[in-house]
């Protein structure tokens, strides 16, 4: 399932775009991680893979 | 002889392993390929990758050198696809991002082989600096389209 994010106009930059959304990313990942939070909760939002 | 630490996997969305000293280390990869609607070659090869302490007994900082191992074996087995390609952002909330730029680094320098190649971003968005590298093999089909995608994401930013 695609997750496309509309390109926010707030941002100067589709850079910018790309990587504030993958470390806000890791953070909310952090955060569920060490809370103890299952992940799953977040499978809309963010794209998980297993690829190994 | 050190060896990497067993791994299993956890549901569908994370792998985790324990240190001999009972840490637990949760490790997620997360794909961007949807991001990257300007590259049409490069999509859904484009990861994220993470590593967490989820317990640690001893509540101490470990260098136990069997967590670099397990996860440059953990990598060895992500780049068994040669179209495979990893993006590693340094948390910076606690401002601790070049520390971690540079236990990164160390695990690189000391457990990659000449298959691979490293490329560093670096870029500051609404004044927060972003430190970045990624990680694909030299002989990845779409190696040039890839390492221009993740210069021109770090170049075209706030302060460039």
């Amino acid at each position: 399932m695609e997750k496309k994010t509309p390109f926010p106009k707030s941002y100067t930059s589709k850079g910018a775009h790309i990587l504030k959304k993958m470390l806000e990313d890791k953070q909310l990942v952090t955060q569920f991680i060490r809370e103890g939070k299952d992940l799953d909760e977040l499978k809309d939002r963010i794209n998980f893979a297993t690829p190994i | 002889m050190l060896l990497p630490y067993d791994y299993t996997k956890i549901g569908k969305n994370s792998y985790e392993f324990t240190t001999s000293r009972g840490i637990k280390y949760r490790t997620v990869f997360i794909e961007y390929g949807y991001l990257f609607y300007d590259y049409a070659e490069i999509q859904d090869k484009i990861y994220t990758f993470n590593i967490e302490v989820i317990e640690d007994e001893n509540a101490t900082s470990s260098l136990d050198e069997r967590v670099g191992m397990t996860i440059a074996y953990i990598f060895s087995k992500f780049f068994e696809n040669d179209e495979n390609a990893v993006i590693y952002i340094c948390d910076n909330l606690d401002e601790r991002q070049w520390a971690r730029k540079r236990k990164f680094d160390y695990w690189y320098w000391k457990y990659s082989n000449d298959t691979l190649i490293k490329e560093d971003g670096y870029a500051i968005i609404e004044g927060v600096e972003i430190i970045s590298s990624i990680i694909l093999r030299k002989d990845n089909p779409n190696f040039n389209n890839i390492l221009f995608a993740f210069a021109e994401i770090n170049r075209n930013t706030d302060n460039k």
